[in-house]
């Protein structure tokens, strides 16, 4: 996902990699839903433009030469899908009477869209989606945001759902009236334009956050490409900057330095060659999934729960979501697969420490519930603001 | 290695790719002319010399013309035809498993293994795909297997397959690197010919997957006709698909095709024929091999850095005249030691 501006152009050239990567999500998106594992209408409309991203053939590869997306990261990418929408419809299922979310470093993400469309899981009945009151905003770097605008105008799919999208001071928006003189809908979508390693009270400014509305920070693969330090100071700025805070992350940790893990070891080589692990970022900076736990906490989160998207897999993951991917495709590279799984996590965090939301399910006590994103006591980590 | 993805058998369906939008399935259509049309002269004599001069070529990782490698396919279906689905190997023998396109770690292989013919090899397949040299890979060991016949022994794993290959990768390497299908066409014609099995002094089994329910004895694997592509199912399909995993009789697999076998119906497996180990390839593992149920399997692994991605150690088994085994550990060559070839594509992650 891109999440960068810099108008040097030294930087912007070292920011070309990880703009591209929102292309390489869109590609292995829009490959996985056409094997089967799920769907999403609106893929194809900003898939048309990205011609591939950072491994889209290099020198040797030939013009209009065909990109395969291997099963595995097909998969993985499906069950990536799985779990943050997991996070999205535990959010609104909580949340009724009025939300907020906000998808840092959105790029092309869809999740609006599917969410308006009844696509998300869980949240299939689109008519009490869209009486739902969200206010949905989606943040990234200039450039990503205004072609985001001229892609959904040009599109009469995705402009059903963000009707007269308008420029504003930071972007562009749909506002309620825009939606309801069409649809019976009380939502608004507003796409900011900002740059995430910028002042994180620049962000809050440009959003302007109702702070009585319970809010869900989405991101996916944003802070890895962010320095350390820029990445602790917006998570500081998230946690209290509305009274009920909802964060969900999914992130790679390439493991302990000290640990023998040489899958993870070369994964930091390879990433580094390809551009988009610059070194203090927090791809290298943030390692494991304790980290990435004590990083919330310490930000401010009351408390953090996350789990590798292996145990993610097998627990987050519903038997129907697994049963339709085991369909779509078969899988010949299962060691690889878990090797894969296990260098990759998702997070969720609360301001609140007894929130529904970060819950975890006992599995030694039975009459503990399964809990709303579907994390397992023996398959996840949890940590608590000391 | 964890089943624990499939505890529900609802959950996991055999189900092959769609192989959309690609040629190749078609029906039975033949590449590779049915009777040979070139004289005997010219298939032995012809041969020889410019065999030679082609595995030199090879070597150097750069692949045959087109008319080459039709050439080497007849001349090695010529091999490949009269060999037992249950080939006989002699020991000394050294066992390679799962290759993968990764060619210059297939020469060092080689450096670390000795040259072939000096010594004698079993390739348990899985030659092409994933790496970034399928054609170089398979074409070497094909043209090393027409020149020296009895010092070389390939079996058939389950990418030697026109679906897999279409997924994986050797189909498109294909098309990049002739422009055409043609040497794709075939070679997976001469995939259908590779023996399934191989056994070694009659004492141990080789195989690139497992063991299958429908087969108890080594005659049963005798009477495949193997001249196929691998099927979705059945005895054929288990030998090249199925994993040994730590649980008693069968499981169903997480790859969705083969099976998972316990420890209990590998050792009536050995009995029942008289085997002292079942040698197998097909599972990554990271030390490069693994032996399970007391010594009774063992799985030997030749891909160092799996696809670029995984850093892992390869190995290669050596078997000497009295069957004592050692095993001699690889790292991926310096080309490809650092990751990503220059060059090439990188890996790809979730990004």
């Amino acid at each position: 996902m891109n999440n960068k501006q810099n108008p040097s152009s030294t930087l912007a050239s070292l920011d070309r990699p990880i703009k591209a990567t929102a292309d390489d999500a869109v590609l292995a998106k829009l490959a996985t839903t056409q094997a089967g594992y799920y769907k999403d209408p609106f893929l194809e409309n900003f898939a048309r433009r990205s011609t591939g991203g950072i491994s889209s053939g290099g020198p040797t590869a030939m013009p209009g030469e065909r990109r395969v997306i291997q099963p595995i990261i097909k998969r993985g990418t499906h069950a990536r899908v799985c779990v943050m929408d997991r996070a999205l419809s535990a959010f609104c299922k909580a949340n009724t009477d009025g939300s907020q979310i906000v998808v840092l470093g959105a790029g092309k993400d869809t999740s609006y869209f599917r969410l308006c469309n009844g696509n998300i899981a869980g949240l299939e009945d689109n008519v009490e989606c869209q009486k739902k009151k969200i206010r949905w905003y989606e943040v990234d770097h200039f450039s990503v945001i205004h072609e985001k605008a001229a892609m959904i105008r040009q599109s009469q799919q995705l402009s059903y759902f963000c009707p007269n999208l308008k420029e504003t001071r930071h972007g562009y928006e749909t506002t309620a009236s825009d939606h309801s003189s069409i649809h019976d809908l009380s939502s608004s979508f507003h796409l900011v334009n900002h740059d995430l390693r910028d002042s994180p009270n620049l962000l809050l400014g440009k959003l302007s956050l109702d702070p009585s509305l319970p809010t869900l920070f989405l991101t996916e693969c944003v802070f890895m490409y962010m320095p350390n330090e820029a990445s602790q100071l917006l998570l500081q700025a998230l946690s209290s900057c509305v009274e009920h805070v909802y964060m969900a992350c999914y992130e790679p940790i390439l493991g302990d330095r000290n640990a023998r893990d040489p899958f993870g070891q070369m994964m930091e080589q390879n990433l580094i060659k390809a551009g988009v692990a610059s070194p203090g970022s927090c791809l290298l900076k943030t390692r494991t999934l304790l980290e990435q736990l004590h990083k919330l906490t310490n930000s401010g989160f009351a408390r953090a729960v996350g789990c590798d998207m292996w145990s993610a897999y097998e627990t987050i993951l519903t038997v129907e979501q697994r049963k339709t991917a085991n369909q779509s495709e078969f899988l010949d590279e299962y060691e690889e697969w878990i090797l894969i799984m296990q260098h990759y996590c998702f997070v969720v965090a609360t301001s609140d420490p007894t929130s529904p939301f970060a819950a975890v399910q006992n599995v030694n006590d039975k009459a503990s519930k399964p809990s709303l994103v579907g994390f397992v006591s023996n398959k996840c980590n949890e940590l608590n603001k000391p | 290695m964890s089943a624990a993805m499939v505890k529900n058998p609802a959950e996991a369906a055999t189900v092959m790719p769609a192989s959309h939008h690609l040629p190749g399935e078609s029906g039975p259509t033949t590449a590779l002319p049915l009777t040979t049309n070139m004289t005997a002269s010219s298939l032995t004599s012809g041969g020889n010399s410019c065999l030679d001069e082609q595995i030199e070529r090879l070597k150097r990782c750069e692949y045959l013309r087109e008319g080459e490698v039709k050439a080497l396919c007849l001349r090695a279906r010529e091999i490949l035809v009269d060999e037992s689905n249950v080939q006989r190997v002699d020991a000394p023998v050294t066992i390679c498993g799962d290759i993968h396109g990764q060619f210059y770690d297939l020469v060092e292989l080689f450096k670390v293994g000795g040259e072939c013919p000096d010594k004698n090899y079993l390739f348990l397949g899985d030659f092409v795909d994933r790496g970034y040299y399928s054609v170089e890979t398979f074409l070497l060991l094909l043209a090393l297997k027409v020149r020296y016949p009895d010092r070389i022994t390939l079996i058939r794993g389950n990418h030697e397959s026109r679906q897999i290959t279409q997924v994986y990768g050797f189909y498109d390497e294909c098309l990049r690197k002739y422009g055409s299908v043609n040497v794709w066409r075939y070679c997976t014609e001469i995939f259908d010919y590779l023996s399934l099995s191989a056994i070694i002094e009659d004492k141990i089994f080789t195989v690139h997957g497992g063991l299958s329910p429908s087969i108890n004895t080594l005659d049963q694997i005798r009477v495949i006709d193997r001249k196929q592509e691998v099927p979705h199912d059945g005895a054929m399909c288990d030998l090249m698909w199925s994993d040994p995993e730590e649980i008693d009789g069968w499981g169903l697999s997480p790859r969705g095709a083969g099976y998972l076998f316990g420890g209990d119906i590998v050792s009536m497996f050995n009995e029942r024929n008289d085997l002292d180990l079942i040698a197998r390839a097909h599972q990554l593992v990271m030390e490069g091999h693994r032996s399970m149920f007391n010594d009774a399997l063992v799985t030997v692994w030749s891909a160092p850095n799996y696809c670029y991605r995984c850093g892992n150690v390869a190995a290669i088994l050596e078997l000497d005249e009295n069957l004592e085994r050692s095993f001699k550990i690889f790292d991926a060559a310096p080309q490809e030691a650092r990751g990503v070839p220059i060059k090439n594509p990188p890996p790809d992650y979730f990004l």
